[in-house]
C-alpha cells in the first residue's frame, strides 16, 4: 500500500479525496495553481506543490508537472479525481511508467470507454442495450443509417461528453447542416472530428449505475442513481435510489452495467450510464471511468467511503465486499451548488464569497471546496459545493435537504441555492416524476415568489449596513426626535 | 403635510426593481415608508454580518454582506440583492471637463482620437512630451470629441486647448 | 417634584369666552404665516420653474432630515413694513436638524424680488448669525439672491449692525470652530459673494449658481465687459479656475444631497448639558391655553396654569413659595433639561424683584438655564415702595440677570410693559431666543397710561401759556395716540421689526422651548461673575 497519495484535482473533489487519504492514515499531497492559494484543500494537505500556468485551469492539466510535483513530494500514488486528467489515458501510462500508483482503471480501459463509438460497440457486444444509431464517416451512408433508424436523433462526438458537442436532429433536411456544426464543436472541445447519432428519446430518464472491479475480473455494482434533472445539460440534482423504478428494470440494468465491467476486466470505481425511456427500455449511454460527482449519495445508501474503495484497489487491496453485502437502505439526494444567476439562463457569476455558514446536523453532509472571503473566478468551473441529505424515505431526504439549502448561507456571489431548493418542493419532483427536460419545463413555476414583508425586511437589513440612513435613523438628538415631524 | 413632493428618499433598488424608503418618525418606535407600506421598526445600529431586528413586532434575523453598491442579504432561506442608488460626485466633475488643456508647455508626440468620437473614461487622447517625460492623456469621462486642437510635432504652451468635448447637457432637476 | 394643580375650570363662561378669542387668534396667526411663507405672484413662481430651480421651501424640507422638527424664527419679519413687498423679509431663518446635527439655516428668497435684501432681510440674517455665535449652532445657507435693494442702500449698508455684520459674524464663528456650509443655487451678488466665500465649505450648482462681486450688469457699466452670468462667476470657473467654490453639482437635488454629506463629516461637539431625565408630557392639556390667557390686556391670569402646559410632567418644585409672592420662582424640567423659570403672577414689589435676584444667582450657582414667563405691566410706583428701595431692588435684578453666565431663553405671554421688561430679561438682554403669544403686547406702558400721560403734559403746557384746553384737540390727541399704541404695541409690529424671534401658537410653546433649549446647550456656559450690587 502507498504512503502518500498526490490528489491531482482542485475545488471540493480535493478536499473530499484528501479527507479520506487521512482517515486512511496516509498522507495527502497538493497541487495548486497560484491563483488557488489560499483555496482550502492546500490547507488540508500534508504537502502542497505549486504549479505554473498562464491559465490556472492549465496548471491541473498539466501531467509532467503534476508527476514531477509527486516526485518532489515523496508521493507514491496519484488520484486524479473527476475531471481534468482523470479520464486521460495517456496521463494514467505516464504516472505508470513514473513508478507511481494511478488510482483509477488501467490505460487501455480509459482509452476504451473514453471513444464513444468504440464503447458503444463493446457494450453491444455484450449484450448491453444500445441505442439505435448511425456510426458513418461518408455522409451519404450517415443520412441513410438516419433514416433507418428514424426521427429525431441526438448527434454526439465520439471523443466528447459532459453534453458538450451534442444537437438534437429532427428532420432529415437538418441533418447535413446539424452534422457539419456537430463535427465541428466536437474538433474545439476534443481535438477529434468524429460524430455519431443515436436515436434521440423524448423525455428520458438519466439513470446510471456505480461500480467497483478489482481488476480480475470481479466487479461489484452498487446500485443506482438517478441524474435526470440537469441544466444546460449537466447535472444539478442526483439520488439514490432512482424513484418509480421496477425492481425488474433496476436488476436489469444493474446487471447490465456489471456484465460490461467484467467484461471490460475493470478496476477501481467506475460509472455505466444508461438513457432509460418512458416506455421502459434502456440504452447505455457511456462509462465514465472514474469516481462520479454525485458519489455522496451512494455512499449515503450503502454506507461506504468510494474513495476508500478506491485507494484500497490501487493498493492491491481487491474490494472489501461482495454483491450479496450490498443492501441499500433509505433514500439520499444531492444537489450541486453553482455560482450562477437561474433567472438569467444559469449564465455563471463571479464574486467574492463574503459569508459561508455551512447547515449541520443528522443526516445532511456538506462537501465544499471554498472558504469565506474566497474570490470565484471564470478560471475554474462554477461548482462551488454539494450539499447532501439523506433519510429513511425519499420524502424526509428531500425535505431535509429543502430546509439544510434554506439554513445554508452562501451570499456575495450569485447562487443557485434557492433555485434549488424550490426544485426540491416542486410536487413533481416530490412525485417523482422525473425527466431530463424537468427544469426547462416547469421553468416558469420554480420562478422566485417575492413576499412583501420579506422584501421589507431584506431592504432594510442592506439600509442598516449604510453608514448614512443609520446616521438619520438614530442620530437625531432629543427632543427632536420625539418631536418628529412638525412645523411651528 | 403639503410639501410630499419635497421629500428625498433612499432610492435603491431590491431584486432588480426600484424602490424607495423614506424615514417617518423615529419616536416612539422608528418608523419606515418602504415602497406604500409603512412599518415600525425594532432595530438597533449594528454593523457586521449579522443582523437581527423586528418589523411590526415580527423578528427576523440573518446575514448579510456587502459587495460594492449591493448588499446580498439572506433572511428566510431566501437570498436578495439590494443595491443603494447613492449620487457619484465624479459625475458631476466629470462633466465640467469640456475642455483638456495642457498644463505645461510641451509638444504633441502622438494623437490618439479624432473629431466626432465617441470616447469612454478611460480612452487614450493624446500621448504628449515635457520636460523630457512622455504621458498619455486619458478621456476623465464619457463624452464626444467636437475638435482635437493639435497635431503630432506640434508644440504647445501651458493652457493651450488640445481637446474639446461636445458640451454636456444641463439635467433639469 | 409635585405636579402642579389646576383651577380652572373649563365649563366656565370666562374660559369659553377666552378659548375662543385665542383660537381665533391663533387661526389668525396661522393664516398669515401662511400667507408669509406661501403667497407669492404666479409669475415669480414660474420664473424658478423655468429656471429648474426648486422653492425655497422644497430645498429647505430636502436638507433636513427626514420626519424632524423645524422651528422657524420670525416667519412674520416685515410683515408690516415695505407695503408688504418682503414677506418673511425675503428670506428663512431656523434651527433644525441635517445628517443628525442641530444647524441653524438661513435660505434665502428668490420668490420674492428675486431674493434681494431689505433692510430687515440684513436684520435677519444677522440675528440669525448672532443666535449661531451664542448658541454655537453650525450654520447652512441656501444662498439665491439678487443683491441689496439699491434703494434702501442707506439702511442696509452703511451701519455698524447692517450688511458687513453679516461678514463679521461669519467670521466669528469660523473662527470659533463651528462650521459653515454654503449651497449656492443662484446669484451671490456683491457683499452676498461673500456668503459662500467665508463659509468654510460650499456647493455651486452648475448652470444657475453664481458668485462675483459685480453682476453683469455693474461689469458692463464698469467697463464694458459684456459677459453672462455663468462666464462670469458659474460653476466651472470657480471650481475649476478660481478655486472659490469646493463643490461641483449638476442639479439642485445633488448639490443637497452633497451638502447632507459633508454635514455628516463635521465633528459633533459635546454639549454643555444633556437631558437629566426623560421627557415627560404636560399632565394638562396644552390646548386650555387658549382659555386661559386673557382676551384683554389689563386681565390677568395665573401664571401656574401656563407652567402646568408646558413643564415636563407639569412638575414645579417652586423656590420661597411665601414670599415676594408676585413672581414665581422654581425648577422644573422641560423636555427632559433642568431649568429654573422666573414667572410673572403680578406686579413686581421690592420682595418679588429681589427674590428673582436671588433665584437667578442660585440658578447660576446650579448651571441651570433660567425660563422668563413675562406678563409685566411694570413695578410697583409711589413713594412708600421708592423709600423701600424698589429702584434698587430693580436695579439689583437687573444686574442678577443681566451678568447671568447660564443661557437665558423669554416668553412673552401677554405684557411687557416698562422697567419690568429688563428684569426679566427682555431683547437687549441676550436671551438665547425670545418668543411672544399673538396676544402680546410691548411698549414703555400701556396705551391708555400713554394717552392719560400725554394729556397731562399737554393739559400743564396749555396752562403755563395760558391757554384753553380744545376738548376735540385733546380728543385727537388721546385717539391719535392710542391709534399709534394700538398698532405698534402689538406682537405683529414686534416681530415684523425682528424685536422676537418669532410668535407661537401657544400651543406649540413646549416643542418651540425644547427645541430652543437644546440648541442653547450647545454653548459652554459663560464666565461667572457679578457687577455690583446696589443693596
Amino acid at each position: 500500500m502507498f504512503k502518500r497519495v498526490l490528489v491531482a484535482n482542485r475545488g471540493e473533489i480535493a478536499c473530499r479525496i484528501l479527507r479520506t487519504v487521512h482517515a486512511q492514515g496516509l498522507q495527502a499531497v497538493a497541487v495548486y495553481h497560484h491563483e488557488d492559494r489560499a483555496a482550502p484543500h492546500v490547507q488540508l494537505a500534508d504537502a502542497a506543490v505549486r504549479l505554473e500556468a498562464d491559465v490556472p485551469s492549465a496548471a491541473y492539466l498539466d501531467q509532467l508537472q503534476i508527476i514531477a510535483a509527486a516526485r518532489r513530494a515523496g508521493a507514491d500514488a496519484i488520484h486524479p479525481g473527476y475531471g481534468f486528467l482523470s479520464e486521460n489515458a495517456s496521463f494514467a501510462e505516464r504516472v505508470a511508467d513514473a513508478g507511481l500508483t494511478f488510482v483509477g482503471p488501467d490505460a487501455e480501459v480509459i482509452r476504451l470507454m473514453g471513444d464513444k463509438v468504440r464503447a458503444r460497440a463493446f457494450a453491444a457486444q455484450h449484450g448491453v442495450p444500445v441505442a439505435p444509431s448511425v456510426v458513418e464517416s461518408d455522409p451519404g451512408r450517415f443520412a441513410a443509417g438516419a433514416q433507418a433508424i428514424g426521427f429525431p436523433l441526438l448527434v454526439k462526438a465520439a471523443a466528447g461528453g459532459g453534453g458538450k458537442g451534442m444537437r438534437i436532429v429532427r428532420t432529415a433536411a437538418e441533418l447535413p447542416e446539424s452534422l457539419r456544426v456537430a463535427a465541428a464543436e466536437a474538433q474545439r472541445y476534443f481535438g477529434d472530428g468524429r460524430v455519431y447519432a443515436e436515436r434521440y428519446i423524448e423525455q428520458p430518464r438519466h439513470i446510471e449505475v456505480q461500480v467497483l472491479g478489482d481488476g480480475s475480473g470481479n466487479v461489484v455494482h452498487l446500485f443506482e442513481r438517478e441524474c435526470s434533472l440537469q441544466r444546460r445539460y449537466q447535472k444539478i440534482v442526483e439520488e439514490s435510489p432512482a424513484p418509480n423504478l421496477s425492481a425488474a428494470l433496476r436488476h436489469a440494468m444493474c446487471d447490465a452495467a456489471v456484465r460490461l465491467a467484467s467484461a471490460a476486466r475493470y478496476r477501481n470505481a467506475g460509472t455505466v450510464e444508461f438513457v432509460l425511456a418512458p416506455g421502459g427500455e434502456f440504452y447505455f449511454l457511456e462509462m465514465n471511468t472514474r469516481l462520479q460527482v454525485e458519489h455522496p449519495v451512494t455512499e449515503y445508501v450503502l454506507n461506504v467511503d468510494l474513495v476508500a474503495e478506491q485507494l484500497r484497489i490501487a493498493g492491491g487491496g481487491g474490494l472489501s465486499f461482495a454483491q450479496a453485502g450490498l443492501v441499500p437502505r433509505g433514500h439520499a439526494i444531492e444537489c450541486r451548488i453553482c455560482a450562477e444567476e437561474p433567472e438569467h439562463e444559469f449564465r455563471p457569476a463571479t464574486g467574492r464569497i463574503g459569508v459561508l455558514e455551512v447547515p449541520r446536523g443528522p443526516g445532511i453532509r456538506f462537501d465544499g471546496g471554498v472558504r469565506a472571503g474566497q474570490t470565484i473566478t471564470p478560471a475554474f468551473d462554477s461548482m462551488l459545493a454539494k450539499l447532501i441529505a439523506y433519510g429513511p424515505s425519499r420524502a424526509e431526504a428531500a425535505r431535509t435537504l429543502a430546509e439544510a439549502l434554506q439554513r445554508l448561507v452562501l451570499i456575495g456571489v450569485p447562487t443557485n441555492v434557492d433555485y434549488l431548493a424550490r426544485v426540491l418542493r416542486h410536487p413533481q419532483f416530490l412525485a417523482g416524476q422525473l425527466h431530463t427536460g424537468f427544469l426547462a419545463q416547469h421553468a416558469q413555476e420554480l420562478l422566485p415568489n417575492d413576499v412583501p414583508a420579506e422584501l421589507a425586511a431584506a431592504t432594510l437589513a442592506a439600509l442598516l449596513a449604510d453608514p448614512d440612513f443609520c446616521a438619520c435613523a438614530f442620530d437625531v438628538p432629543e427632543p427632536h426626535a420625539s418631536i418628529g415631524q412638525w412645523r411651528n | 403635510m403639503a410639501q410630499l413632493k419635497s421629500r428625498m428618499p433612499y432610492r435603491l433598488q431590491v431584486n432588480g426593481r426600484d424602490a424607495e424608503v423614506d424615514i417617518l418618525a423615529r419616536r416612539p418606535r422608528l418608523r419606515v415608508r418602504i415602497g406604500p407600506d409603512v412599518y415600525a421598526v425594532a432595530a438597533a445600529r449594528e454593523r457586521g454580518e449579522k443582523f437581527s431586528f423586528a418589523i411590526d413586532g415580527v423578528p427576523y434575523h440573518g446575514w448579510r454582506c456587502i459587495v460594492g453598491d449591493e448588499v446580498h442579504v439572506r433572511l428566510n432561506g431566501r437570498t436578495h440583492v439590494v443595491r443603494l442608488l447613492r449620487h457619484d460626485p465624479q459625475r458631476a466633475v466629470a462633466a465640467l471637463q469640456d475642455e483638456v488643456r495642457a498644463s505645461m508647455p510641451g509638444v504633441v508626440v502622438a494623437v490618439h482620437c479624432e473629431s466626432g468620437q465617441a470616447l469612454a473614461a478611460g480612452d487614450r487622447l493624446l500621448t504628449l512630451e515635457s520636460m523630457k517625460l512622455q504621458m498619455t492623456l486619458l478621456a476623465s469621462h464619457e463624452g464626444t470629441v467636437a475638435q482635437v486642437h493639435v497635431a503630432p510635432e506640434a508644440v504647445f504652451e501651458r493652457g493651450a486647448l488640445l481637446v474639446s468635448f461636445t458640451r454636456q447637457e444641463r439635467r433639469n432637476p | 417634584m409635585k405636579p402642579l394643580e389646576s383651577a380652572v375650570r373649563t365649563s366656565s363662561a370666562e374660559f369659553r369666552r377666552r378659548y375662543a378669542h385665542n383660537q381665533a387668534l391663533a387661526a389668525q396667526l396661522r393664516a398669515r404665516q401662511d400667507a408669509a411663507r406661501h403667497a407669492r405672484p404666479a409669475r415669480d413662481l414660474e420664473r424658478l420653474a423655468t429656471q429648474g430651480k426648486l422653492l425655497p421651501r422644497e430645498r429647505l424640507q430636502r436638507l433636513l432630515d427626514p420626519g424632524t422638527p423645524f422651528l422657524e424664527l420670525s416667519t412674520l419679519a416685515a410683515n408690516l413694513a415695505y407695503g408688504g413687498e418682503s414677506p418673511g423679509a425675503s428670506c428663512i431663518t431656523g434651527i433644525g436638524v441635517v445628517s443628525g446635527r442641530e444647524v441653524l439655516v438661513h435660505a434665502d428668497d428668490p420668490t420674492v424680488k428675486g431674493g434681494a435684501w431689505y433692510p430687515l432681510t440684513v436684520k435677519k440674517i444677522v440675528r440669525a448669525l448672532d443666535i449661531a455665535i451664542e448658541n454655537r449652532l453650525p450654520v447652512v445657507h441656501l444662498c439665491d439672491s439678487a443683491g441689496g435693494q439699491l434703494q434702501l442702500q442707506s439702511a442696509l449698508f452703511p451701519d455698524r449692525y447692517m450688511a458687513g455684520r453679516i461678514f463679521r459674524n461669519q467670521s466669528v464663528l469660523s473662527k470659533m470652530g463651528v462650521q459653515q456650509l454654503a449651497l449656492v443655487f443662484g446669484h451671490c451678488t456683491a457683499g452676498g459673494a461673500y456668503v459662500p466665500a467665508l463659509s468654510d465649505y460650499n456647493v455651486i450648482v452648475r448652470g444657475t449658481g453664481a458668485v462675483f462681486l459685480g453682476g453683469p450688469p455693474l461689469v458692463k457699466a464698469a467697463t464694458g465687459e459684456v459677459v453672462s452670468a455663468d462666464e462670469l462667476g458659474g460653476c466651472d470657473l470657480h471650481t475649476r479656475i478660481s478655486g472659490t467654490c469646493d463643490y461641483p453639482a449638476a442639479d439642485e437635488e445633488e448639490a443637497i444631497r452633497i451638502g447632507r454629506e459633508i454635514v455628516a463629516q463635521w465633528e459633533r461637539q459635546p454639549k454643555w448639558r444633556l437631558p437629566e431625565q426623560a421627557a415627560e408630557a404636560p399632565l394638562m392639556d396644552p390646548d386650555e391655553l387658549y382659555g386661559i390667557i386673557p382676551d384683554d390686556i389689563k386681565q390677568t391670569f395665573d401664571m401656574r396654569e401656563v407652567m402646568a402646559r408646558i413643564l415636563d410632567g407639569s412638575r414645579f418644585h417652586e423656590y420661597k413659595p411665601a414670599y415676594g409672592t408676585t413672581l414665581i420662582c422654581g425648577f422644573a424640567h422641560l423636555w427632559g433639561y433642568r431649568v429654573g423659570i422666573l414667572a410673572n403672577n403680578g406686579i413686581l414689589f421690592n420682595d418679588s424683584a429681589i427674590k428673582g435676584a436671588h433665584f437667578i444667582e442660585l440658578c447660576n450657582q446650579n448651571n441651570t438655564p433660567l425660563l422668563f414667563l413675562q406678563n409685566i405691566t411694570g413695578y410697583m410706583v409711589g413713594r412708600e415702595y421708592e423709600a423701600a428701595g424698589i429702584t434698587k431692588d430693580g436695579a439689583k435684578m437687573i444686574m442678577a440677570q443681566t451678568c447671568s453666565h447660564v443661557p437665558k431663553l423669554t416668553l412673552m405671554c401677554h405684557g411687557s410693559f416698562g422697567a419690568g421688561n429688563y428684569g426679566m430679561c427682555g431683547r437687549a438682554f441676550d436671551g438665547r431666543l425670545l418668543f411672544s403669544w399673538p396676544n402680546h403686547q410691548i411698549a414703555v406702558m400701556g396705551g391708555e397710561q400713554a394717552a392719560g400721560t400725554l394729556a397731562e403734559v399737554k393739559l400743564r403746557q396749555l396752562q403755563r401759556t395760558g391757554a384753553a384746553a380744545d376738548p376735540a384737540q385733546m380728543r385727537q390727541l388721546r385717539e391719535a395716540t392710542l391709534k399709534a399704541y394700538e398698532e405698534q404695541t402689538s406682537a405683529y409690529y414686534s416681530t415684523s421689526e425682528l424685536w422676537d424671534d418669532g410668535i407661537l401658537d401657544p400651543v406649540d410653546t413646549r416643542n418651540a422651548l425644547g427645541i430652543a433649549l437644546s440648541a442653547a446647550l450647545n454653548a459652554p456656559a459663560g464666565v461667572p461673575g457679578n457687577g455690583v450690587f446696589r443693596f
